[in-house]
């Protein structure tokens, strides 16, 4: 009897004639279908709890949103948090987690690296895939396509906290390529895509080759041109319906097609620079096509400190270890920076530095008079923002992706270490027993 | 005698011999109510430091202030020994060039010159051991230096090391007829070594000659025991070749960096030879060569529940201090006053100048530094450092 509804309704479409609903037994057609609908609203909601709800208990909570949270719960569910709070109702059936008064942060968002880019250890066999030198524009080339994501920095990188990461070409061409956000939950390039990282520039001018910039003027009206070559080809594109006139056949520019991005600020685009008059390049650059733009290293922050954070230009700021220490001044102008409301971000450069010593950082930024919470923002919803992921990650809200640290200390403190990291609700690494999601298979 | 001579004698005494008294009173600093570690006799709370010169005088609870001596009140903080880093490129003009694949004669001190305002010496590091660069086999003398005063005074130890570098570092800058594999460089070592031995043996009586023989008279330094061997050591064959080495003409031997130190630990301990551990970044940054695939930021640590006598050492001409290694020794299982010893008196005596150098005792030189929190924290900072009793920074 089923089979004849189900082929009534479905396949023929429609009420049944009068004479068939006739035939029909209307009640026990009513009882079967309540039935499936009961059976279905039972699926649908035993396969929601089926998410995991984790609760996060008696931790000294950094929420980075808000002020810590001396003795607090961390809610999550399934990859997202649920809640992050002093007395909150841990949900029947909750996995609990007694932190035991160690320290929760969010996972750290690095900036800048070039990890699996430049591998760790580069014999003769393999070499450096972070800088595109056949040409100094390079628009078109994507850092996913030159990246190793099975290099053993990346269990590394997990140890000491970064969840997150913004992996970007070299600084040996004026624009070397797209840059690529991961995050680090184990495999290859796929499976740990996140986001897309941007443009990169740089005004930098160390490259002795015949068609390359000679000085970093020269770079800067290298990129002008380009864009100004991009703007015109949107133009020609908007006016024409292609790049050139009607008959011809339109001739697609990758390059320009994706400095067009830049230039209607779809992407946004870090360029290095390191010394005052570098960033004064660059800075002029964002003021003429009104670019997304951040400044990356910015060791010349001194001179330039009040301007940019008036004009809201974010500065990502590395690498500082290994060679600044404990008595470097150089790190006073991006203090000044971050007290005038400022957006810094530190990062490590791997592997010029390296991450596992990214709190370290931001330690000697608040030995230099940061305050401890602003050098945490650095670490966290500062290059969030700055990499347009910040509905997702960079701080412990509600509705965020559950990724965090639990470390056996403060983590301004250099002792600190980070014992366990979570990646959108997932273990990805615990130093007692030495898991790692890079290391498994 | 005549009266006018008597009258010279008497003024003499009166005058003269006082104002000589007065005048040795001045140079005595004390430095009291802090927190005092000594290395040498544990911790002394609320105790007292008399210098005089540039010297330690005394070490104490109730020790009397001479009068007309400098007070430095050290109320609330920590008093440590001048901190020491056992292996940098400090002060070293041309760095990384080499002539010859062996070239025992050369010596740091003819291409160091003293750095102004080192932001080393700001914050507690008051000596150094600069050592030549890895890239010969054998590399010539390391010396002890302080970070303050011109070369003449500034050294205090000109021949306090030999550097011997086995591994890849040599490997990779041939010249001709230079070994291309790790037995050639031990064979090349050994006809050096012998060649040295006989020309000591020879020429015992008699002094220096022609320049081979200056080469041969620095490695007979290192068969005498005058000199430790400083042997750069990664891999765990490469330590193990080393104490073979050592063994084979009883020499002094110290691992420097040794990344894989801790795979071998027990080898070390019971041939007591210590180890200066390179810094907790060797290794990780770009390129590093392959042979440091063991090193962990544990192996301070792990060295030292071993048993083996570690310093600690930043491998660097300026940039972090050994303090930031220091403190990240401690944090991956170095206890901390093992680690802060690792800086201190360990080091000296790794380097040869705890004579000296490396903790608080009478006798030894005034070169102290008064911190705000422990040194090997995240907020340690120096108040005050002092050099052969004069204070060089404060803060």
């Amino acid at each position: 009897m089923v089979n004849k509804l189900v082929l009534i309704y479905f396949v023929k479409g429609g009420l049944p004639s009068v004479q068939t609903r006739e035939k029909i037994n209307v009640k026990a057609t009513i009882w079967i279908l309540s039935g499936i609908c009961v059976v279905v609203f039972l699926c649908v909601n035993l396969s929601g709890s089926r998410e995991k709800v984790l609760a996060v208990t008696n931790a000294h909570i950094y929420p980075i949103s808000q002020d810590e949270i001396p003795a607090g719960i961390l809610l999550l569910k399934g990859t997202k948090i649920l809640a992050v709070g002093k007395n909150l109702t841990i949900p029947q059936g909750a996995e609990v987690i007694d932190a035991n008064g160690k320290h929760v942060m969010p996972g750290i968002v690095e900036s800048h690296s070039h990890m699996g880019q430049k591998q760790l250890w580069q014999g003769p066999v393999t070499h450096s895939n972070n800088n595109e030198l056949s040409d100094p524009v390079n628009a078109h080339c994507l850092a996913i396509d030159g990246l190793n994501t099975h290099d053993i920095a990346f269990p590394m990188a997990l140890e000491a906290g970064v969840t997150t990461m913004n992996i970007i070409p070299g600084s040996r061409s004026p624009n070397s390529g797209q840059a690529v956000v991961v995050k680090l939950r184990g495999g290859s390039a796929e499976e740990l895509f996140f986001a897309h990282g941007g443009m990169k520039f740089a005004i930098r001018a160390t490259e002795r080759r015949p068609n390359f910039p000679k000085s970093i003027e020269e770079v800067g009206e290298l990129l002008r041109v380009k864009l100004k070559e991009a703007q015109e080809y949107m133009a020609a594109i908007e006016q024409h319906g292609s790049v050139t006139p009607a008959g011809r056949t339109p001739a697609r520019n990758l390059k320009l097609e994706a400095l067009s991005k830049v230039v209607t600020r779809e992407w946004f685009v870090g360029v290095h620079a390191t010394t005052a008059k570098e960033m004064s390049i660059a800075m002029d650059l964002q003021k003429e096509f009104n670019l997304d733009l951040y400044i990356i290293h910015g060791y010349g922050v001194t001179v330039h400190a009040e301007e940019l954070a008036k004009r809201s230009i974010p500065i990502s700021y590395g690498p500082v270890f290994p060679i600044m220490g404990r008595e470097n001044d150089a790190l006073d102008g991006a203090v000044r920076f971050a007290k005038q409301g400022g957006r810094l971000s530190i990062h490590q450069d791997h592997p010029d530095g390296h991450q596992y010593y990214i709190r370290h950082a931001a330690a000697l930024f608040v030995r230099r008079g940061m305050p401890v919470h602003e050098a945490l923002e650095a670490l966290t919803i500062n290059p969030a923002e700055l990499l347009r992921i910040k509905d997702r990650v960079g701080s412990l809200e509600a509705g965020k992706d559950a990724d965090f640290l639990i470390l056996n200390g403060p983590p301004i403190e250099m002792e600190s270490l980070v014992e366990q990291v979570f990646i959108e609700g997932k273990e990805v690494y615990n130093r007692r027993t030495r898991h790692n999601v890079f290391n498994s298979n | 005698m005549t009266r006018q001579l008597k009258m010279v004698i008497v003024l003499w005494f009166i005058f003269v011999i006082p104002l000589q008294t007065v005048e040795a009173r001045h140079k005595v600093l004390a430095i009291r109510g802090g927190e005092i570690h000594t290395l040498s006799t544990g911790i002394l709370k609320d105790g007292i430091i008399l210098i005089e010169g540039a010297t330690i005088r005394a070490v104490g609870r109730q020790l009397a202030i001479p009068k007309g001596a400098k007070l430095i009140d050290a109320t609330g903080m920590i008093v440590t020994p001048g901190i020491i880093d056992a292996r940098t490129y400090y002060g070293l003009q041309r760095f990384g060039a080499r002539t010859e694949f062996i070239q025992p004669a050369s010596r740091v001190v003819d291409a160091f010159k003293q750095r102004e305002n080192s932001r080393w010496l700001k914050g507690g590091v008051t000596a150094v051991y600069v050592t030549p660069p890895p890239t010969s086999l054998l590399g010539g003398f390391g010396a002890v230096v302080k970070l303050v005063g011109d070369t003449d005074k500034a050294v205090i130890k000109a021949e306090a090391g030999m550097n011997l570098s086995f591994g890849e570092a040599a490997l990779q800058f041939p010249s001709r007829n230079s070994p291309t594999t790790r037995q050639g460089m031990l064979g090349q070592l050994r006809l050096e070594f012998v060649r040295a031995k006989e020309h000591m043996d020879q020429h015992k009586n008699e002094p220096g000659a022609a320049e081979e023989d200056i080469q041969l008279q620095a490695i007979g330094k290192v068969l005498r025991r005058e000199v430790p061997l400083r042997a750069v050591a990664h891999m765990p064959d490469d330590i193990m070749s080393a104490l073979r080495f050592a063994d084979e003409f009883n020499l002094e031997l110290v691992i420097d960096l040794g990344a894989g130190a801790h795979q071998v630990a027990n080898y070390l301990a019971r041939a007591e030879i210590p180890v200066v551990v390179g810094p907790s970044i060797m290794g990780l940054g770009s390129g590093g060569p392959l042979e440091m695939y063991a090193h962990t930021p544990e192996n301070a640590g792990l060295l030292h529940k071993a048993g083996v006598k570690v310093a600690i050492c930043t491998d660097m001409a300026y940039g972090r201090s050994v303090l930031l290694e220091g403190l990240i020794a401690k944090s991956h299982g170095l206890p901390e006053n093992a680690a802060l010893k690792a800086v201190t008196l360990d080091a000296a005596e790794i380097l040869g100048v705890e004579d000296r150098l490396g903790s608080i005792e009478p006798g030894k030189d005034a070169d102290l530094v008064i911190w705000k929190n422990h040194p090997l924290s995240t907020w340690g900072e120096s108040q005050t450092v002092i050099v052969n009793g004069t204070v060089v920074f404060e803060r």
